[in-house]
This record gives C-alpha cells, structure tokens and sequence, in this order.
C-alpha cells in the first residue's frame, strides 16, 4: 500500500472512513512510521485546535434563550408561515407557540370537558347509589372489578450519612484526541466538588445521591446541568489528558495543560491527585 | 416534532458555533434566535433541520458583517472611548489568550473557520461538504490543512 494521504488519515480520524478501507490503513499503519507519524501529527493539531476553541467558549443559557424565543415568536405575530415548498414536506416542525383565541377555545372546550368528566365521577364516588350517579360510574367505570389495592411503596432507602460513601448517578466520556471538556451547570452554592486523576481515557462524573440532572455531551465533551440540590459531586479526569478543563457555572475551575494543572476555582482542599473545591454562597 | 425539544437540543451547538465564529455573544445570540425563527416557517424533516439551521445562520452572520462593515466605515473617524480596569492576573492571562484565539480565527479564511467549526461540532462531512460548498471526498484533506494554518497561526503568534 502506498502512503496514506492527509484527507484519507484525517476521514480516520474523524470516523468518516468506511470500514473496509480503516482496516486496511490500520494493517498499514502497524508497518509504516511515516504515516503513523503523520496520523500523530494531525491528532496533535486536531487537540490543539479543539483546545484553543474550548478556551473562547463561555456559558450557554438555553433556558433563557427559550423564553426569548417564544416571546419573539409571540411578537412576530406566532403562527408559522406558509412551507414555500422549497424542501419537501414530510415530518415538519411544528410549534404550537402562544395561545391564539383559537387555540384557547379549543383548549377551554377540552378543559370543560374534563372538568364535566371529573364532577361526574366524584358524583359517582359521592352518591354510589342515586341512578345519576350509577349512571355516571357505569359510563365511566364500566368494569365491575374491585378497586385494586393501593400499590404498597416500599420505604426510601436512607441517605448515606457522607455523600463520598455514596457517589450514585455515574456519567462520562471519553478523551477525543487527547482533550475532554466537563461543564457543569446550575450547581447550588456550597456545593462541593472534588476532581481526582485517574487511570484510562475515560471522564466521569459522579453525583451523591439521585439527582435529575440533564446531559448533554459531544466529542471529548459532555456537560450535566441541572444540578441544584447535589451537594457533592466527583469528577475523574483522565491523567493522561493532554487538555483538560472543568467548568462550573460558566467558570473554569480547573485546567489541566499536558503535566501541568491550574486551579482557577474555589479550591478547599488538595490532598495528592485530588483537589476538592466549593461553589461560592 | 416538539420544537422546544429541538431547541434545547440545537441551540447550545448553534450559540457556540456563532460565537467561535464572530466572537460576540449578541451578535451570536441574535442570529441563532432569528435562525429558530426563520426555521419555524421551513417544513424540515428532523435530520435535514441541523445542517440548514447553520447555513442560514452563516449566511445572517454574513449579511451582518457586510452591515457592520458598512458602520465601521462610518464610524473610523470617531475617537474610540476606551476604559480599563486592573484584571486580576488569570482573567489577563485568559483574555490574552481567547485574544490570541480570536485572532487566529479572524485570520483564517471563511471556508477553514467553517470546517473547523463545523467539524467541532459533530457535523458529518458530508454535512459539511453541502453547508461550504466542496465535494465531500475532499473535506478530510481541506480540514487537515484548515488544522495545520490554525495551530501555525497560533503558534506564530504566541512568539511574537
């Protein structure tokens, strides 16, 4: 085989080369330095860029924008206008948007009819024995059945007495070339969180307790939001990252640069390969 | 398609995108706000939704920079009015290098910054190859050359 051009190491990298043809560069690429040089050399700058890019990124605020998007859309008068045929029909958006006097008729009506529904079977509940009310429960309960019992919920587990002993929801990602971005979002204050090296290329996260957060994640990257109301939280990182941050709220608390590692965030406590910081009240 | 699932799905990527782009966060927020807008009136199929969200939103950034060129223009004779505070050591150090990053993207040709934008946020190259106007086949080698301007860009900067 001959030397792998540059487009066809970088489609390897990127995972855009057909599995057929990534066998065969990698049977290459055990026999030939140059072109494994070369796929070094492009992972080195595929992690530089991403890095230098990570570095310029500031907080998204989805939430809000959400809600400024419905108020434009409100502005602008709501219903979407007509498709102009360009791309073709199938499965299209829809948003159903603020209410139209319209939209709000059809939703009164629905509103009225459950209403209707449920003074009828609290009727039935009521008065079991007027005619109206049998009337009602067989319409709406027509199965003779028992009720069933109450399901029996068993009792809540009970919360560790230290978080750390009880490090629950787990999520991660691993390194892409080289580099991993955590970010975390909407963590209360007096939060802590500790973030330890670890062994391997995997990035994970570690939340004590359940927790209902959101995750999000992309190459090299992941980001868990909705975070109020953990009070601890674990974050590996891999030690052999090459670039490395960990943001929360939009700050960055820790960054890690080959060997070296900056601590930008509260930090509280270092002990070795962990440092443990706490979000401000 | 719920569209407030969409949103929260597409617009984190689409905000980034715009801002690594432009460098203004209004500016970035604008656009991808006017992009959702403009995309509520277009009957997408789901997978077809991404891709054409970003070219509209290259082209708004487009039409917004030939306006602000204009502006500038207007504006070169006026005396800029500039306050600086002191910044604690790691802000500076933070914003000499999103300054340093910036930079090198300004530099960069359009059709690099897209493919390396483009390629950090997932897009397939074939995505990519429709939204800059290439042929696919090529995209691998355009993104390793885009990658390589970049880090000499960068690098030849940190020296100065």
């Amino acid at each position: 085989m001959m030397h792998a051009d540059q487009g066809r190491l970088q489609a390897y990298l990127d995972h855009e080369m057909p599995e057929a043809h990534r066998s065969s560069l990698e049977s290459h690429l055990t026999a030939c330095v140059a072109c494994r040089g070369e796929l070094e050399e492009l992972q080195r700058l595929g992690a530089e860029v991403r890095a230098a890019l990570v570095g310029i990124d500031m907080a998204v605020g989805t939430a809000s924008a959400l809600q400024k998007f419905r108020e434009r859309h409100a502005a602008l008068g709501g219903a979407p206008a007509a498709a102009n045929g360009r791309i073709r029909p199938r499965g299209q958006l829809r948003w159903a948007g603020p209410p139209t006097p319209a939209r709000f008729a059809r939703a009164s009506l629905l509103k009225a009819a459950s209403l209707a529904l449920l003074l009828g079977g609290a009727l039935y509940a009521a008065v079991p024995g007027s005619p109206l009310g049998r009337w009602i429960g067989d319409t709406l309960f027509p199965s003779d059945e028992p009720a069933s019992s109450p399901e029996i919920v068993p009792p809540q587990a009970p919360v560790a007495a230290t978080p750390e002993e009880a490090p629950s929801d787990v999520t991660g990602i691993r390194m892409a070339e080289g580099a991993v971005q955590i970010r975390l979002r909407s963590l209360s204050p007096n939060t802590r969180v500790r973030i330890r090296l670890v062994d391997g290329d995997l990035a994970q996260i570690r939340a004590a307790g359940p927790f209902e957060g959101t995750t999000r994640t992309g190459a090299g990257w992941i980001e868990v939001g909705n975070l109020e109301g953990v009070d601890f939280m674990m974050v590996d990182l891999p030690r052999a990252a090459v670039r490395a941050t960990v943001e929360v709220n939009g700050q960055v608390w820790l960054r890690k640069v080959g060997p070296e590692i900056t601590t930008p965030g509260p930090v509280t406590e270092r002990n070795g390969d962990e440092v443990t910081f706490r979000s401000g009240s | 398609v719920d569209f407030d699932g969409l949103f929260q799905r597409l617009y984190p990527s689409l905000f980034r995108y715009l801002h690594r782009l432009t460098g203004d966060a209004d500016m970035a927020e604008d656009v991808a706000q006017e992009s959702f807008v403009r995309l509520l009136r277009q009957p997408l199929t789901e997978e077809e939704v991404r891709p054409w969200l970003f070219t509209v939103a290259m082209n708004l950034v487009r039409d917004g920079a030939r306006k602000t060129e204009r502006r500038h223009r207007l504006l070169a004779t006026a005396p800029a009015l500039v306050t600086q505070g002191r910044l604690p050591d790691e802000d500076v150090e933070r914003s000499e290098r999103i300054e340093a990053v910036r930079q090198v993207l300004d530099r960069l040709p359009e059709r690099d910054r897209q493919l390396l934008l483009m390629r950090e946020e997932g897009f397939k190259y074939e995505e990519i190859a429709a939204v800059v106007g290439v042929a696919p086949a090529s995209v691998g080698t355009l993104i390793a050359r885009a990658l390589r301007r970049f880090v000499d860009l960068y690098d030849t900067r940190e020296i100065r």
